[in-house]
Parts: structure tokens; C-alpha cells; sequence
């Protein structure tokens, strides 16, 4: 592994979030508190120099991508209810209607960050499976062939697509 | 809003009992995975929004709403790590699984 020397921003950028992570969890301002969360969010942020994402890695952060994966989330929430009801229909239907099929597919994302949100939405949503991601080849596993047929051209994949366009751009 | 938390757990728990009912019917490994991760995205996560307004908003509702967040990332996490393993030891898939090849078809963006 190529050893990284993290900035110095990064490591408090990363000791601020876990101490604020800390206080989301203690919920309380007594002194005691702040000063072991202090500790512990340096001590946890020192041990873990050298899994700090480099430049390259961290996803760029500005108010139009912070919307847009908004958006995407909200998006994915409904795509995930309705596939719920599909499959729950499939389940407990009499004479259980499957046609379970393997789907193979390349992607257009190109950053490991957008393929893997893309991965683990279609796990996400049920009926669709990732099973295999290798560089932009997709294999997903589905429970009905329409689904299969579904996933190759998702919406939400566009979206996604859209979103690492406007990264890209600013 | 008791109604409200009563209609949540009711359908976390049914979201549960259609997961558990698809990983006893459902033929292979990959069929089952579909019906158990549904149950931990919707099901768990219904279940503890009903907790999240049960405690009321502060403290516990904080916690609770991290663990759906990280339920929904890890889940699908652990379903491909399954379904990866599975594949790539060639498990047995149920008769009748297609092997559907798009990848010459012309993508969305091109």
C-alpha cells in the first residue's frame, strides 16, 4: 500500500466530524463529555492517517452536488417503496411469478465513488441484486425479467450520470 | 400520532413477514437474497421511524435515525458481498435463470 501523508486540514477536517458524530450520540454538553469526545475523535483520526481519502478520491462538495444527491436520495426512497410492493405482490401471490434472470451491462459513471452508489442502490431496491461490478461491467441478478429489463436503462442511473457531469464541470 | 407509530410498525412488521415468507418459498440463493434484504431496507427502517417518533425528537430520535442510515449503507453491502460469493462459486441457481448480455446495446448517454 502506498503510505499517504495527509494534510494537516484533512486530519482536523475528519476530527471535527467525528466529534461532532460523538455528539450526536451523547446528546449532552457536560464538560466531562466534550473533553472525552475531544480525545477519543483525535485518537480515532490519528490511528486512521492512512485511510484518509486523497483529493482524487473525496467527491467535490458544493451546494448544486449536495441538491442533487438530495434529490437522488429522495428518488431512491420512492424507486425502493414501489419496488417493495412489486416484489411483496411476487411473494405472496399464489403460484409465485418469477423468471429470475442474470443481466449483464456496462456503465457510462466513470469515478469508483458513483459506481458504487450505483451498485448498492440497485441492491437497494428490491428485485435487483448487484452481483458483480468489474471496471463498467454490471452484473446484476433480478427476480422478474421486466425488472432485468428495467435496470439496464434505470432512471436513476441517468441521474447519477448527470450528477458526476456537473462534478466534472465545476 | 400514536396512529401514525401504530400504521409504521404495522408496516415494518408486514415488510418482515413478506421477507421472511419469500426466503422460505423462493428457489435459489440469489431469489432469497432479494426477499431478506427488502425486509432489512423497509421493514427495519419503518420499524425504527416508528421508534424515532416514539421517543420524541431530541436525544433518542438522533440515534435512531443513524442506525437507518447506516443500515441502508451497510445492507446492500453485505447482499452483494453474499451474492458475489455465491456467484463466483458458481452456486446452484434455480432452473430457468436466463443469462441476459446487454452490453452491446447502445448505453444512455452515447
Amino acid at each position: 500500500m502506498v503510505k499517504r501523508t495527509p494534510s494537516g486540514t484533512v486530519f482536523w477536517g475528519t476530527a471535527a466530524a467525528l466529534f461532532l458524530f460523538w455528539l450526536l450520540l451523547t446528546w449532552r454538553l457536560h464538560w466531562q463529555h466534550l473533553v472525552v469526545g475531544a480525545l477519543c475523535s483525535l485518537a480515532v483520526a490519528a490511528f486512521n492517517r492512512e485511510l484518509f481519502l486523497s483529493k482524487k478520491e473525496r467527491p467535490l462538495f458544493t451546494l448544486r452536488t449536495a441538491w442533487g444527491f438530495g434529490v437522488y436520495l429522495l428518488r431512491l426512497i420512492i424507486a425502493v417503496f414501489q419496488a417493495n410492493w412489486e416484489v411483496a405482490k411476487i411473494v405472496l401471490s399464489r403460484r409465485l411469478d418469477i423468471s429470475p434472470c442474470f443481466v449483464k451491462f456496462r456503465t457510462d459513471l466513470c469515478k469508483p465513488l458513483y459506481r458504487v452508489i450505483l451498485g448498492n442502490s440497485i441492491t437497494l431496491t428490491p428485485g435487483t441484486l448487484t452481483v458483480e461490478i468489474k471496471d463498467d461491467l454490471y452484473v446484476v441478478h433480478a427476480l422478474t425479467q421486466t425488472g432485468a429489463d428495467e435496470v439496464a436503462t434505470w432512471e436513476l442511473a441517468k441521474h447519477l450520470h448527470a450528477l458526476e457531469e456537473t462534478e466534472n464541470a465545476s | 400520532m400514536t396512529v401514525v407509530i401504530i400504521l409504521l410498525l404495522a408496516g415494518g412488521i408486514f415488510f418482515f413477514l413478506v421477507g421472511v415468507a419469500g426466503l422460505l418459498r423462493l428457489p435459489d440463493v440469489f431469489c432469497r437474497m432479494h426477499a431478506t434484504t427488502k425486509c432489512d431496507t423497509l421493514g427495519a427502517g419503518l420499524l425504527l421511524l416508528a421508534l424515532a417518533l416514539y421517543a420524541g425528537f431530541p436525544s433518542a430520535a438522533v440515534k435512531l435515525l443513524l442506525l437507518i442510515v447506516l443500515i441502508w449503507i451497510a445492507n446492500p453491502t453485505a447482499a452483494h458481498v453474499i451474492a458475489r460469493a455465491a456467484y463466483l462459486q458458481k452456486d446452484k441457481t434455480a432452473p430457468g435463470t436466463l443469462v441476459l448480455d446487454r452490453r452491446g446495446e447502445v448505453r444512455a448517454h452515447d
